[in-house]
């Protein structure tokens, strides 16, 4: 008796690789040995990076907000757009984890560990903004709820901003749980591989004491799936209170109904395209082209292309409604987003989130690597000026027009920016470096039922010669695919 | 074995008893309700062939999106939640025959944009885009093209997604899934915004089309559960077992929060920003009497789910899912009545004879003096009222809503409506939920009830969670 | 504590899966199960009992809703009502959100805490390893064979030979070693 699964499914772990042995070696390799020079060099800039970072961030809490390029109409620009786009960059992870274990989509077994690690990673990125954008840093703790002796005061639990503070903070907390619960048992399977006598150390401390004991899995699989059941609202709620903080105000442009599954949309949008690229470097760079397959990629475009085409809706439906409300300011709004001063981030923001993923339509494209590596930067692109032009146009021009501004970023915005990319980039490569980027019981545990391997075993049983996949592409032709 | 349903003459003589029941009802609600062009009898027709279209289109959509998303477990319930669309025949061109009647004036439904499309010189500058939106042929000729694509595609659907045998079946059954994902999309949004929300052509809410969708998932879904389920005990579909009706389970209690979760947002949002044009919306339901459904819905349609299906064993015990999914139904048809309900049926009383007449000259001057009010001014006391209805006390939010009544139908005349949930929509209820089992029955026993060749039938038949 | 084991390893979970419904079947007493990875149905064949541990997360949920309203609805109504917005000072839509992240939140911690009390895992708890094999490729059984008699032992080697062990071993701890 076999696992079974249908053999229109394409393998998700390649042909390669044969025995439980095999799995264990190749995804725990990354983490022993010496690192390749790519990592070094990629390190040390990213690293480089990041003490610009530090130090653009020294410099606005030095010399304050006034070195960013607000102005007293567009008094949040690029610090509350990278937050945004931080968070919805950290949703995929989630997302992958959650939601697709709940649809139990077996794919999600190669990329989860590497997403999840990027949820988190992307959380601090995006928690940074808003705390430095208080402008007295020092006093930042003053955005929790404590008893104190200033007689009794609290925070304002009507506020958005203070939903905020609790989403991400929840949301930080239960990823990094979600994260690391799946990490104990593969940090055992290090530790048990370790020549090392510190080696061993660390990594059973990292593992928490992991055995695999049948009861500590049985435990284990009760707990995935109920913090997947958490985690999913939760994901939607995050995104949903990050787009409250807009359209909860009275502002053309923001005070619209859709902002919540749009903002949603849009989050998964843009972190399945970061997934993308991020995968695509760690594949080439780790050689794990038989466990992040063309089908990973290929799942990945094709959730790129639905979340892509829903925003390209909510675009269209918030275009329309503007003009349906018949309300003159609504209308201006909009009309100034798509032809006002700010169109040219408005073309990016169409051209990148829903002209161009519409290539996905075409299995050619999504199968090919290449273009789903630009492809992916193009949306990361895109859904940054999305923000971009939700934040800024609306502002820019409000109800006084003789104070319309125009935002013009300075060095300090665009360092910390960049700078928060650098940050992002030199955690993941620790990350990739120290822990396995592929969870390898999970992906242990398709491996029966979803390999190149098994389903060529279960074909030769059945006496098929379609060696054991019948969809379009065939395992030779993975096995070419795994060579590039 | 090609196991196939038949539709008994005692099953069909049940589904008339039912239909006889739904016409005693629009009898009833022709005769009783006289006022505003027998406004009660029309919106019952519409909130129900609208509701059960949606969960029609809504079968189609969930199978369709399994079918590109390699969602194997259902190739044994795909039949059943397949036909479900039969009722698409009936109540597509229902919806069709509502807008064609618009013409004639037979009914109010839309008389509040209507008569201001016929008048356009009434109109101020802001309000012209509402004319070309709502200009009458075009608005049927809509409703006419996503009539005929929803059976066209009801009608491909059923017949290709049963007979999907080998690679090129399958691989064109995937083509059709994302065409009709597209199609579905759009004329979905647009039919609840066309049909639904210009009954009240002031209030708008960019979520209403996902709002609108979620309400159909959790209907369809509801009817699936109960479908597969009445099926098995007449001894069809022996293969499905509670995996299935689990995983449909874990379908309908997504949607369940989802649909909250939207409602939440649309509410929310509104009742923060605190526009009079929003709140409107929510005051006029609040000030007669729909305050209540409004909370019965949420009670059905949120706690209900959160709190009896959260748990496994709930949705693997064949009782209680059964009894979730009927109160479910109904939940979502009160939310429909809730939306669809009010506007039409309302009277203004002061006017004597004129009726509904008056009604329509006087509305169309409101819809002019509200706009141009709120867009010159912020319309205080409109606001003032209408924050207060929501939150305060019901004795002052009834006076504060009559206030707001009065306000905006000028000239001091009072709203009186007519609209509510009684004995008429009960029985209309169970007359149309009688036309849409009998087309699913219909339907269903045209074909094989399970489709053995299909490359994930094994998958189905060993699914397990 | 015993210290002196048997360890019978399969390298292929099906073949294992058949293996714990038999010993299970036969009564024979296992002391501990590894695996690499989660087998499904292997706590059905072992006779394991339902996990709890999703109704504490349940409870320490509903104890976060409670928390979060009892908190909120005191500080903005009692001791510190102002009225923001136009809002009553019991703003319920206000308070969802955060409502619902405390939910989660204590749902969350609350079950991570128990699942590492329950399935004793800390940072620094040194565990025994039967065989380092059993985090990579090996399924096994542990029997206690401390104290039973030469034919015990050897009966339980023929029943996992039997039952499709590829490799049967015997280990003996010193008495401090893991836990």
């Amino acid at each position: 008796m076999h696992a079974y699964e249908s053999d229109y499914r394409e393998p998700l772990i390649g042909p390669s690789v044969k025995s439980y042995t095999q799995i264990t070696d190749e995804l725990v390799r990354p983490t022993e040995g010496v690192p390749p020079l790519s990592w070094w060099i990629l390190f040390s800039i990213m690293g480089m990076g990041t003490l610009f970072f530090l130090f653009c961030l020294g410099w606005t809490i030095w010399f304050g907000i006034g070195t960013w390029g607000l102005n007293k109409t567009v008094n949040w620009a690029w610090d509350i757009t990278n937050f945004v786009w931080w968070i919805g960059i950290g949703h995929a992870g989630t997302l992958i984890s959650a939601i697709l274990l709940l649809f139990r989509q077996r794919f999600r077994t190669g990329i989860n560990r590497a997403a999840e690690a990027m949820t988190i990673f992307a959380v601090i990125c995006a928690g940074v903004f808003p705390l430095l954008h208080t402008g007295r840093q020092w006093l930042d703790f003053f955005i929790f709820p404590y008893p104190n002796t200033r007689g009794p005061l609290w925070v304002n639990f009507n506020s958005p901003l203070l939903w905020d503070v609790f989403a991400i903070s929840t949301y930080f907390t239960v990823s990094l749980l979600f994260w690391y619960s799946g990490l104990m048992p593969d940090f055992a399977t290090i530790r048990d591989r370790s020549k090392s006598k510190t080696r061993k150390f660390i990594y059973n401390i990292a593992s928490f004491g992991w055995q695999g004991t049948a009861k500590q899995w049985q435990r284990f699989e009760s707990l995935s799936l109920v913090l997947a059941g958490l985690a999913t609202p939760l994901v939607l709620s995050v995104h949903t209170i990050v787009s409250f903080d807009f359209a909860t105000s009275v502002i053309p442009g923001w005070h619209t109904t859709i902002f919540p599954p749009y903002f949603v949309a849009g989050a998964i949008f843009s972190g399945f395209a970061m997934v993308e690229t991020l995968m695509l470097i760690v594949r080439k760079l780790f050689k794990l082209e038989d466990y992040i397959t063309v089908n990973h990629i290929e799942s990945m475009n094709k959730i790129i292309v639905l979340t892509g085409s829903i925003v390209g809706i909510a675009y269209i439906t918030e275009l329309f409604i503007a003009w349906y409300s018949g309300y003159l300011y609504e209308q201006h709004a909009f009309y100034n987003r798509a032809l006002g001063k700010y169109w040219w981030a408005y073309a990016i923001m169409m051209s990148c989130n829903v002209i161009t993923p519409q290539a996905y339509w075409f299995k050619k494209v999504r199968r090919n690597l290449l273009v789903t590596f630009v492809l992916s930067i193009f949306v990361n692109i895109g859904m940054w000026f999305e923000r971009f032009v939700i934040i800024v146009t609306s502002l820019a021009d409000d109800f006084l027009p003789s104070s319309w501004a125009y935002f013009s970023p300075t060095w300090v915005d665009i360092g910390i920016y960049v700078g928060s990319m650098c940050l992002f980039m030199t955690l993941f490569l620790l990350f990739a470096r120290t822990f396995p980027v592929i969870a390898i019981a999970e992906v242990k545990s398709i491996f029966r039922t979803s390999s190149a391997v098994a389903k060529a075993e279960r074909a030769k049983e059945a006496g098929s010669s379609s060696g054991g996949y019948v969809g379009s592409y065939q395992v030779g032709i993975l096995d070419k695919d795994a060579k590039n | 074995m090609t196991e196939k349903f038949q539709f008994d003459s005692k099953l069909k003589k049940n589904l008339f008893i039912a239909m006889g029941l739904g016409l005693v009802g629009l009898v009833l609600a022709f005769v009783l309700y006289p006022h505003n062009s027998h406004s009660r009898f029309w919106t019952n027709i519409l909130v129900n062939s609208y509701y059960f279209t949606g969960i029609g289109i809504f079968g189609l959509f969930f199978v369709a999106a399994h079918q590109l998303g390699y969602g194997g477990w259902i190739v044994l319930v795909r039949r059943v939640i397949m036909s479900m669309s039969g009722f698409v025949f009936v109540g597509a061109p229902l919806l069709l025959l509502i807008a064609l009647l618009t013409w004639g004036n037979v009914h109010n439904i839309y008389d509040h944009w209507l008569h201001v499309i016929k008048h356009p010189e009434s109109l101020p500058e802001s309000m012209t885009t509402k004319a070309v939106f709502f200009n009458l042929t075009f608005w049927t000729a809509r409703i006419a093209v996503y009539a005929i694509l929803w059976m066209l595609f009801a009608r491909i659907i059923t017949k290709y997604f049963g007979n999907i045998t080998d690679k090129r079946s399958y691989k064109i059954s995937k083509l059709i899934a994302a065409m009709w994902i597209v199609v579905f999309a759009v004329s979905e949004s647009f039919v609840s915004w066309d049909m639904i929300m210009s009954i009240d052509p002031h209030w708008y809410s960019t979520l209403f089309g996902w709002y609108n969708f979620a309400s159909y998932g959790c209907g369809a879904l509801s009817f699936a559960i109960l479908l597969t389920i009445y099926l098995k005990s007449k001894g069809y579909l022996a293969q499905v077992n509670e995996n299935h009706i689990h995983d449909l389970g874990v379908f309908l209690f997504g949607f369940s929060i989802f649909w909250t979760y939207l409602w939440f947002s649309q509410y929310m949002l509104q009742w923060y920003a605190n526009i009079p044009e929003d709140t409107m919306y929510w005051v006029k339901r609040a000030g007669t009497g729909f305050h209540t459904s409004m909370f019965v819905s949420l009670a059905i349609n949120f706690v209900l789910p959160l709190l009896v299906i959260i748990k496994r064993g709930a949705k693997r015990n064949f009782k209680t899912i059964s009894f979730v999914s009927v109160m479910i139904i109904i939940g979502h048809h009160i939310d429909f009545c809730n939306m669809v309900m009010y506007e039409p049926n309302v009277i203004s009383t002061g006017h004597g004879e004129h009726g509904h007449h008056a009604l329509n000259s006087n509305e169309a001057t409101a819809l002019y003096a509200e706009n141009t009010e709120a867009v010159k001014e912020p319309a205080a006391a409109t606001e003032h009222a209408a924050t207060d209805a929501v939150t305060a006390k019901p004795e002052v939010k009834a006076a504060e809503s009559a206030h707001v009544e009065a306000h905006g139908h000028e000239h001091g005349s009072t709203a009186k409506s007519y609209a509510g949930f009684g004995l008429v929509e009960i029985l209309i209820f169970i007359g149309f939920t009688g036309v849409f089992l009998y087309m699913f029955f219909n339907e269903l026993s045209k074909h094989p009830l399970v489709n053995e060749q299909d490359p994930y039938f094994k998958e189905s038949q060993r699914h397990h969670i | 504590m015993s210290n002196k084991f048997l360890i019978g390893m399969w390298d292929h979970e099906e073949v294992f899966l058949h293996a714990a419904k038999h010993l299970t079947h036969d009564g024979v007493e296992i002391h501990e199960t590894l695996t690499p990875f989660p087998v499904h149905g292997l706590e059905h064949a072992l006779g394991y009992r339902e996990t709890r541990l999703h109704t504490a997360g349940f409870l320490y949920g509903i104890t976060g809703t409670t928390m979060a309203l009892l908190l909120m609805g005191w500080i903005m109504s009692v001791n510190y009502p102002i009225v923001f917005g136009g809002k009553p000072f019991f703003a319920l839509p206000s308070f969802i959100p955060i409502t619902f992240e405390l939910t989660v939140l204590f749902s969350a911690v609350g079950m991570v805490l128990t699942y590492c009390t329950r399935n004793k895992l800390f940072p620094g708890y040194v565990p025994r390893i039967y065989d380092p094999r059993t985090t990579d490729d090996r399924f096994a059984f542990v029997f206690d064979i401390e104290g039973k008699s030469e034919a015990d032992v050897a009966k339980l080697r023929t029943i996992c030979e039997s039952n499709g062990a590829v490799e049967i071993k015997t280990k003996e701890f010193k008495e401090g070693d893991g836990l």
